[in-house]
């Protein structure tokens, strides 16, 4: 079903999608596919099954990863509700995400930041009785249209007081047909085009309460942090795969020469195989809490980090000069490679992370 | 005359230190024995180094994290020896390596900072007033310099390709002719129920001292569940620092297999007078609650509240790469008497291998392991490791006690006792032919231990 997707439906629209075409019809022929059922065992009654969403995942960026990339927002965004004790998002929000009607997001790379103390948390809200008036805006959200009825998206902010001192911080799903709410694309990438990226701007925009996710939100965080950076493997996996693929296809004509590099494409697959199977026994135990397991998740999306960058240098290695060339598979994955080195969390990212972790101290 | 200064040496392999003023009465040495008296047969009385090991304490280097010291040796693609782990034995077998082969590429890689320290310390430097930054003897960049090794911290390896000989980490992959293992135990963790259980915490390393002596200023009471050696060393330790003590032993008495039961009720009874609260025969069904308020439901149905809790029940050995390399894997990693593992090309060393004598997590055995393989990579065939049991001081400052058990001895009903006056005991432990083949010793005893220690040894 997955495979008949990718082949009738993506295919045709990859390079379009390459190009900065941004559609939901994928994301809607998956849903009906079934690729996301395992992330949502309150909607499906089946178990869950992280490992599979991510397989699902890594199959669909194998082809394209700015779908793998959208098919990771929108299983992300499902990942919060499931986990919320939200019963209102999850009779009317969630089932129409699994089925592919309606399209989710996450605005987390801020908050992320932000609770890493790296940056100051970008949106705020005054609380009213049956919602929350927000303020601010944030940079480059992905899988979003304007004024849609059918994108949510995941965020945190600050609720302040009158003089704008903060109280706590809360997380909500927020639609984006909200009054008050508006989308401006404003720079152009040169990959991951297509995946409906834009800024966003809060200006006085009321959220009703039934959108809450979680408050207070530092315990709900603990809980679905593991599963948020652990669902990433998928996009390295799935383009990883791909240019694995690109490099046998390469070695048809070229293997004679092609033996005198490294980072050979059997090689590779071992290495993918070995993190697939780490990866597999970490998504049976999503839920374990403490720093341990968190750190050996990092690690984890670290190692499919620097699988993808090695693959990215030999993908193009092993194409020639005909992996240059405009629409060549080799540099269109080579692009979507650095957006898993460079995204967040990124290599330096993961280090930082990893080391405190580890050691118990920042960096020297 | 004028009166010197008493000074304090300190080991250089485990970290005791000798103080003049107090001297080491178990071994003979009255308060006030300088250091130039002590005869040149006198060994360290925790790990048995010779007297040569000690230095000055104030010529202990410190390693601080910023020195700016970068490592001069490059990390190569390919290493002749490559050694994984960071802990004593990593280290010492690096620096046995290079002696042997002094133009080898070597390239040690590790999890952590790689930092040096003596890990032995670690349970006394609670008592001795000494920080995690106190411990540091050299960064990872110091060491590997003076080594001329590469090394690579931080740096986990997640799997090996026995085909392709090479580790593929978070930092890259790295190929190797010969591999050693030396990744060392972890600290187990009863599994117990409650929404905070994964806060227990565990005392197996220089961050996890670091965490522990930050957390215990702000907490009265701890737990320490295991009555074991750590875990009573560690009671009588906090009790002296002024904590109040809950002691969780499963068993009826402390340290189980390992002290005989006269000596082991003297030492409880010691503990006990000093404050500490030994539950015997009982455990922690439950942790809840939050940091330094935890609640903890114990199987007598009572509950307890206590600041921190820390769990000292044993170690495991780290085997999870052995068994990607499909080596012969039992507790611990198999080793021959040359120290490699049931693949030729690799080696292990330390709490993470298994030799005849099965896994002793001591420091006596890594420096004798790490001549082995030092001298096996250079083709000797000569330097064998044979397991030897070794001489144990517990470092409980109420009772003194001293003991070898002998090799693969678990068991209580070996014990003869030949002396028993008040705290003052003397069992042994010989074999049909009458050989002496293990000791324990307590209170003003133990200064035969030494002798007795040799009687094994020689005759072995």
């Amino acid at each position: 079903m997955l495979s008949q997707v990718i082949e009738k439906t993506l295919k045709p629209l990859t390079l379009s999608i390459d190009h900065g075409e941004y559609t939901t019809e994928v994301l809607a022929e998956l849903g009906k596919a079934g690729a996301y059922t395992e992330i949502a065992p309150s909607v499906s009654g089946t178990e869950l099954d992280l490992f599979k969403t991510i397989q699902n995942m890594a199959q669909v960026s194998e082809e394209c990863m700015s779908t793998g990339f959208m098919m990771w927002a929108h299983v992300v965004c499902c990942w919060y509700i499931e986990n919320s004790d939200n019963p209102w998002l999850k009779e009317n929000i969630l089932p129409k995400m699994i089925n592919g009607e309606a399209f989710g997001a996450t605005s987390l790379s801020n908050p992320m930041k932000y609770f890493a103390g790296i940056e100051p948390l970008k949106l705020s809200a005054v609380e009213t009785e049956d919602g929350y008036i927000i303020n601010g805006s944030l940079p480059w959200v992905s899988n979003l249209a304007p004024d849609s009825s059918e994108h949510f998206f995941g965020s945190v902010f600050h609720v302040v007081d009158e003089e704008g001192n903060t109280l706590r911080d809360v997380m909500a799903i927020i639609p984006c047909d909200l009054e008050g709410f508006t989308l401006k694309q404003q720079v152009e990438f040169v990959g991951m085009e297509g995946t409906g990226t834009y800024a966003m701007f809060f200006k006085d925009a009321f959220l009703p309460k039934k959108y809450l996710l979680a408050d207070p939100v530092k315990p709900y965080l603990q809980k679905i942090k593991a599963g948020f950076v652990l669902l990433q493997t998928g996009m390295a996996a799935g383009v990883i795969q791909g240019m694995i693929n690109d490099m046998h296809k390469s070695n048809l004509s070229l293997s004679a020469i092609n033996q005198y590099l490294d980072n050979k494409p059997e090689e590779l697959q071992e290495e993918l195989d070995d993190a697939l199977e780490l990866i597999e026994q970490l998504a049976g135990q999503i839920y374990t809490p403490g720093d341990d397991f968190f750190r050996t998740i990092l690690e984890a999306r670290l190692l499919g980090a620097e699988i993808t960058k090695r693959s990215a240098d030999s993908v193009m290695q092993h194409a020639g000069a005909k992996g240059y060339i405009v629409d060549a598979t080799a540099q269109r994955k080579w692009r979507e490679a650095y957006f898993v080195i460079l995204v967040t969390p990124s290599i330096k990212h993961l280090r930082k992370e990893i080391q405190r972790l580890e050691v118990g101290l920042e960096a020297a | 005359m004028s009166q010197q200064e008493y000074r304090k040496y300190i080991c250089k392999v485990c970290g005791l230190i000798y103080d003049e003023e107090e001297g080491d009465p178990d071994s003979g040495l009255a308060p006030g024995t300088r250091f130039d008296d002590i005869p040149d047969d006198w060994y360290c009385p925790l790990c048995l180094v010779s007297k040569a090991d000690f230095i000055p304490l104030e010529e202990m280097a410190h390693a601080t994290p910023d020195d700016g010291t970068q490592p001069s040796h490059k990390v190569s693609n390919h290493a002749d020896v490559m050694i994984i782990g960071s802990g004593y034995a990593g280290w010492q077998v690096a620096e046995a390596v290079r002696k042997e082969l002094p133009d080898a590429e070597i390239t040690l890689i590790t999890a952590d900072d790689g930092i040096v320290y003596p890990k032995p310390s670690l349970s006394m430097a609670l008592r001795q007033e000494r920080s995690a930054e106190d411990l540091k003897e050299y960064s990872a960049a110091q060491k590997s310099t003076e080594l001329n090794i590469g090394v690579k911290t931080l740096t986990r390896v997640m799997a090996v390709s026995e085909k392709y000989k090479k580790v593929l980490t978070t930092r890259g992959n790295f190929y190797y002719d010969k591999l050693i293992i030396a990744t060392g135990a972890k600290a187990l963790k009863p599994q117990i129920a409650g929404s905070v259980a994964h806060e227990m915490v565990t005392l197996n390393d220089l961050p996890s001292y670091r965490k522990f002596r930050k957390t215990i200023e702000e907490v009265d009471h701890i737990t320490i569940i295991g009555g074991g050696l750590i875990g009573t060393e560690m009671a009588e330790d906090l009790v002296a620092a002024g904590k109040s003590i809950t002691l969780m032993v499963r068993e009826e008495q402390l340290m189980p297999g390992m002290l005989p039961e006269a000596i082991a009720k003297d030492l409880a009874d010691k503990l006990i007078s000093k404050g500490v609260d030994i539950r015997f025969g009982q455990t922690v069904n439950e942790m809840n609650g939050a940091s330094s308020a935890y609640e903890l439901n114990l199987d007598t149905g009572e509950q307890i509240t206590t600041g921190l809790v820390l769990s000292a029940i044993g170690i495991a050995p780290n085997v999870g790469l052995a068994k990607k390399l499909n080596l012969e894997v039992n507790r611990g990693i198999k080793i021959n008497q040359y120290c490699q593992t049931s693949n030729p090309d690799v080696y292990a060393i330390g709490d993470c291998a298994e030799s005849e004598a099965g896994v002793q997590a001591f420091l006596e055995p890594i420096r004798r392991q790490a001549n082995t393989i030092a001298a096996h990579l250079k083709g000797n065939m000569d330097v064998t490791f044979d397991a030897v049991s070794p001489l144990i001081k517990t470092k409980t400052s109420t009772l003194s006690i001293m003991l070898s058990l002998p090799l693969g001895a678990n068991d209580q009903d070996g014990w003869e006792s030949e002396t028993d006056i008040g705290e003052n005991h003397k069992l042994v432990y010989r074999d049909q032919e009458d050989h002496l083949k293990g000791f324990a010793l307590s209170g003003e005893l133990v200064n035969q231990a030494n002798n007795l220690y040799k009687q094994i040894t020689d005759a072995a």
